[in-house]
C-alpha cells in the first residue's frame, strides 16, 4: 500500500519531464550556430545517440536490477575506485543542476522580472524543488505526470504560431551545411537532451513486473522527446532566417511573441510562465539524482536533499555574466560526457568481461 | 483531578448498594429512587430522571414488578433489553445510557432495563448541502436515526457497525459503518486503530474526530469528507469506504476521500450524464478561479500589462486612474469586506441577513467605487472569485480555496507571474504529496488512473461505470453486469 515504487507509465513521464527543460527555448539558437538550416537533422542524430546509450543502460541495468548507478560502480570496479567515480557522478549532477538553475534565473530576469535580484528568484525556485525532491520517488512521479499535461498545453500554444509567415527556403537545400556541422549541432542538442541518465537512478524503484519492458518505455520516451525537439526546431527554422536566429537568445519565445489576439497580446509571457514547471522538474530530477548518488541511508535522504539544495543555491550566486556561464557550460558538458556516456559504457564492458552481475553476487 | 473509572462491587446488602450508586453519582439530585415490594422482597428502582421516559418506566417496569409472581426478573420486565451486572462502574454506565437499575434485597446482582427515550429533531433537508433533484432527507443528531437512514437505503446483511466510546467525560458514542467483504481490511484496521487510540476528555462533534484522525493536520485541504446527506454517505459505502457517525452530530465523516470527491454532488447522477459532466468541469474550473484569478489580475496590472492588448488595457487603466492604493491592498480590502459580510449574515435570521446583504452588496459595493477606494475592475474580479469559491458542493473545500487565494495574491504582488506559478506549483506539489488513509489525495490525476477519470472529473453514463472507484482499494471492483442488457439480443 505504501511502497515507494513507480510503474512503466510513470517512468515514461519522469524521463520526459527530466529531459525537457530550460535548454529547449534556446536550442534553435545553439544548434544553428554550426548546423544552420539543418539543425533539425542534428536533433534526430542526437536522439539516435541517446537511443544507443539507452540500450547500453538497459544492458547494464539488466545485470544489476536492484542497484542504482552509484551502487553499480562500487560493485563493478571495487569500493575505492567506485567511490572515486561516484564523486564525479555526484559533481556532475550538482553542477548540471546548478547550471539549469542559473539558466532558469537568467531567463526569468530577461523576460519576466528584470529588476528582481537573482538570488531571490533562485531561493524561490529551489524552495519549490526541495519541497518536492524531499519526498518519495513515487510522489515525484505523480507530480511529473501531472505536469506533463502542461507540456501538451504548450505544444498547443506552438500550434498558434503556425499561422505566422513561414518560409521553407530557410531549411533548403537539405544537408547543405555539411555532415561535420550537422554533427557539431548534434553535440549541442545532445546537451539539451541530458536528463535521460536519471534512468540509472529510477530503475531500482520500478515495480518488478514492469522492469522487463523498460527498454520499450524509455525508447518511446526518447522518440517522443526527439520528435518534440525536432518539431520545435523545425518550426523556428522555417520562421526565422539564420541571421535572425543568431541574434536571438530564445528564438522560441520570439516566435510566440509575434502572435497576438483580441484578448491576449504577448503569448510568449504566458508560455514562459507555464514553461517554468518543466524547467523546475528538470532541476528536481538533478536534485534527486545528486542526493541519491551519495548512497545514504533512507532516513538521511531528506537531509541530503536540503544540503544539495543549499549547494545549488550557492552555485547560483556566482555572477551570471554570459562569459562565465559559457565557460561553466563548457566544463559541465565535458563532465557530463564522462558521467553520462563514458562511465556507463566502461561499466558495461567491465561487468561483461568480469562476468559480474547481481545474481552471482547474492550467492 | 482526573475522571478515572471508579471501581467497586455490589454486595448483598441493598441499603449499601443504593448508597454506593448514589455515591457513584456524587449524590446528584436527578437520580430518582422508587421503592417497591416485589414477591415480598424489598426492591428499589433507580434511574436518572432526564434520560428516562416516565410512561415506559411505569408500564414496562413498575407495573409488571408489582403484579409479578415469578422470581425471575428478566421474565417479568417488559423492556427490550435487560442486563445483569455486579460492577458499580457498569451500573453507572447503564444509568447514563437511559437504563433503570433494579436492586433486590439480599441479591448482589443489579438488573438494568432500557427505558430510555430522548426526543430528537425530525429528519429534514440539510441546510448547507441542498439539492434540487436528489432525495431531501438529511442526517440528524442521533446515531440510531442516522443508522436507520443508512439501513433504509442499503438492505444488506453486510452493512456492519462498530461502536466506540470516546471521551472520558462525555462518553460519546462513535459508530464506524462499512460493508464487510467490500471495504479493504487494512483500511478498516487502520480506522479502528486511529479511533480507539483517541484519549480525550470531551468529544462533541465530528470536527473533533476529523481533527484527531486525519493524516496531515497542517494541510489547508480537508482530507475527510463530512456530509449530512444519507444518499451521499451510502454511495461512498458502496465504494468500499468507511463512514464514521458521531452521536449528537448530524455530520457524518467519510474516509478515505480524494480531492475530486469534494467537487461532486448527488445531483450529478440525477441529471443527464452530459449535464452532470459539464457541472463537474465547471466546479473544477471554479477551484482554479478561486485560487488564482485575483492573483492573475494583480500580476497583470502591476507587472505584465503588456500581456493585454491596448483596448482592454485602456479600460482597466482608466478604472485604476483615481485609485490611490496598490492593487493588492484593493484586493485585500474587498476580500475582507466580503468575509465580514459573510460572517455577519451567516448567523442572523434571514430578514436581517438580507438587510446586511443589501447594505454590503449594493451600498458598500457602489460607494467604494464612487469614493475611488477600489476600482471597478477589482470589484468584478473579487465578485467573480467569491462566487467561484462558493460553488464547491462541500463548503470546507470552497473556504480552503478562498484562503489559498491569499498566498497567490501576495506572491503575485511581489513576483508577478513568476510568483503565481511558484505558489501554484507548491499547491499542486502539496496535493500530490497528500494522502488520506493511504489513498493518494489527488487521484485519479496524480497518480494518473485512466479508468477512474470516468467518474471523477466527468461522469460517464451509469451503464459505462462497470467498475467501482478503486481509491478505497475495495475487495472487488465489479459493481454491475450488463446494466442495459435489454439493448442486446
Amino acid at each position: 500500500m505504501t511502497k515507494n515504487q513507480i510503474t512503466k507509465f510513470q517512468l515514461f513521464f519522469l524521463l520526459i519531464q527530466s529531459q525537457i527543460g530550460v535548454a529547449l527555448l534556446s536550442l534553435p539558437h545553439a544548434v544553428q550556430v554550426s548546423a544552420k538550416g539543418d539543425g533539425w537533422i542534428s536533433t534526430i542524430i542526437a536522439g539516435l545517440a541517446v537511443q544507443v546509450m539507452l540500450v547500453v543502460y538497459w544492458q547494464l541495468l539488466k545485470r544489476f536490477p536492484a542497484l542504482m548507478y552509484t551502487e553499480i560502480t562500487k560493485k563493478v570496479v571495487g569500493n575505492f575506485l567506485g567511490k572515486l567515480l561516484n564523486v564525479f557522478i555526484y559533481m556532475n549532477f550538482i553542477l548540471v543542476g546548478g547550471l539549469a538553475t542559473i539558466l532558469f534565473i537568467k531567463l526569468i530576469n530577461l523576460w519576466l522580472l528584470p529588476l528582481t535580484p537573482g538570488w531571490m528568484i533562485s531561493a524561490l525556485i529551489l524552495t519549490a524543488c526541495i519541497y518536492l525532491a524531499i519526498s518519495d520517488l513515487k510522489i515525484i512521479a505523480r507530480f511529473f505526470v501531472l505536469a506533463t499535461s502542461l507540456i501538451l498545453l504548450l505544444w498547443f500554444t506552438s500550434v498558434l504560431s503556425w499561422f505566422t509567415p513561414k518560409e521553407f527556403q530557410y531549411v533548403l537545400p537539405i544537408g547543405s551545411s555539411g555532415l561535420k556541422n550537422i554533427l557539431l549541432g548534434s553535440n549541442n542538442s545532445l546537451l539539451a537532451m541530458l536528463g535521460f541518465e536519471a534512468l540509472l537512478f529510477f530503475f531500482p524503484f520500478m515495480i518488478e513486473n514492469d522492469k522487463n519492458g523498460v527498454i520499450k518505455t524509455v525508447s518511446l520516451a526518447n522518440l517522443t522527446i526527439t520528435l518534440f525537439y525536432t518539431y520545435f526546431i523545425f518550426i523556428t527554422l522555417i520562421s526565422f532566417s539564420t541571421d535572425q536566429l543568431a541574434q536571438m537568445r530564445e528564438p522560441l519565445l520570439n516566435l510566440l511573441r509575434g502572435i497576438s489576439y483580441n484578448m491576449i497580446d504577448r503569448v510568449d509571457l504566458i508560455f514562459l510562465s507555464v514553461w517554468m514547471v518543466p524547467m523546475a522538474t528538470s532541476i528536481i530530477t538533478y536534485l534527486f539524482a545528486a542526493s541519491k548518488s551519495l548512497n545514504l541511508e533512507k532516513k538521511n535522504y531528506p537531509k541530503a536533499v536540503l544540503l544539495n539544495g543549499c549547494i545549488l543555491f550557492l552555485i547560483t550566486l556566482i555572477p551570471n555574466e554570459d562569459a562565465i556561464i559559457t565557460l561553466f557550460n563548457q566544463y559541465v558538458s565535458y563532465l557530463s560526457y564522462v558521467v553520462v556516456f563514458l562511465i556507463p559504457t566502461l561499466l558495461l564492458i567491465l561487468s561483461f568481461l568480469m562476468k559480474k552481475h547481481e545474481m552471482s553476487e547474492s550467492r | 483531578m482526573s475522571f478515572s473509572k471508579k471501581v467497586g462491587q455490589l454486595s448483598g446488602d441493598i441499603e449499601k448498594n443504593i448508597k454506593m450508586v448514589e455515591e457513584h453519582f456524587c449524590h446528584t439530585e436527578d437520580l430518582m429512587k422508587k421503592e417497591l415490594v416485589f414477591s415480598k422482597q424489598k426492591c428499589v428502582i433507580l434511574y436518572l430522571d432526564p434520560l428516562v421516559k416516565k410512561e415506559l418506566l411505569q408500564s414496562s417496569i413498575i407495573e409488571p414488578l408489582l403484579e409479578g409472581e415469578i422470581d425471575v426478573i428478566e421474565h417479568i420486565v417488559h423492556a427490550a433489553e435487560v442486563k445483569k451486572t455486579t460492577m458499580i462502574s457498569e451500573v453507572g454506565k447503564q444509568l447514563l445510557d437511559g437504563f433503570c437499575v433494579i436492586l433486590l434485597e439480599d441479591n448482589s446482582q443489579a438488573y438494568t432495563a432500557s427505558v430510555g427515550g430522548i426526543e430528537g429533531r425530525s429528519i429534514e433537508e440539510p441546510n448547507n448541502e441542498r439539492s434540487i433533484k436528489s432525495s431531501h432527507d438529511g442526517f440528524v443528531e442521533e446515531v440510531s436515526s442516522n443508522l436507520q437512514l443508512l439501513r433504509k437505503r442499503m438492505k444488506s446483511p453486510y452493512l456492519k457497525v462498530k461502536y466506540f466510546t470516546i471521551g472520558n467525560l462525555t462518553h460519546t458514542k462513535v459508530g464506524m459503518v462499512y460493508l464487510e467483504n467490500l471495504a479493504n481490511k487494512e483500511l478498516v484496521d487502520e480506522v479502528e486503530r486511529r479511533l480507539s487510540s483517541i484519549e480525550i476528555d470531551q468529544l462533541y462533534s465530528t470536527g473533533d474526530v476529523e481533527e484527531l484522525i486525519e493524516d496531515h493536520p497542517f494541510s489547508p485541504f480537508p482530507q475527510i469528507l463530512a456530509t449530512e446527506r444519507p444518499d451521499r454517505a451510502i454511495s461512498y459505502l458502496a465504494d468500499g469506504k468507511i463512514t464514521i457517525i458521531v452521536d449528537g452530530n448530524p455530520r457524518v465523516l467519510v474516509v478515505p476521500v480524494t480531492f475530486f470527491a469534494f467537487y461532486q454532488a448527488p445531483d450529478d447522477y440525477n441529471s443527464r450524464w452530459l449535464v452532470g459532466s459539464f457541472f463537474r468541469i465547471i466546479r473544477i474550473f471554479s477551484f482554479i478561479v478561486a485560487i488564482s484569478l485575483p492573483a492573475i489580475y494583480i500580476a497583470i496590472v502591476s507587472y505584465h500589462s503588456e500581456v493585454l492588448p491596448i483596448g482592454i488595457l485602456y479600460s482597466i487603466r482608466t478604472s485604476l486612474e483615481y485609485v490611490p492604493f496598490p492593487p493588492f491592498v484593493e484586493a485585500l480590502t474587498m476580500q475582507i469586506i466580503l468575509e465580514l459580510l459573510k460572517e455577519a449574515s451567516i448567523r442572523l435570521p434571514s430578514p436581517i441577513a438580507q438587510t446586511i446583504g443589501i447594505v454590503g452588496g449594493l451600498v458598500i459595493g457602489t460607494a467604494v467605487v464612487d469614493a475611488h477606494i477600489v476600482s471597478n475592475m477589482m470589484i468584478v474580479v473579487i465578485g467573480f472569485t467569491a462566487i467561484a469559491s462558493f460553488v464547491a458542493p462541500i463548503n470546507e473545500m470552497g473556504t480552503s480555496a478562498r484562503l489559498l487565494g491569499f498566498p497567490t495574491m501576495i506572491a503575485a504582488t511581489m513576483f508577478g507571474f513568476f510568483g503565481i506559478v511558484f505558489v501554484l506549483m507548491l499547491i499542486f506539489m502539496h496535493l500530490c504529496k497528500l494522502d488520506s488513509f493511504g489513498t493518494p489525495y489527488f487521484s485519479p490525476l496524480a497518480p494518473f488512473k485512466k479508468e477512474e477519470l470516468k467518474d471523477s472529473f466527468i461522469r460517464l453514463p451509469l451503464w459505462k461505470l462497470n467498475t467501482r472507484p478503486t481509491d478505497a482499494k475495495p475487495a472487488y471492483a465489479n459493481q454491475q453486469g450488463r446494466a442495459r442488457a435489454w439493448k442486446r439480443k
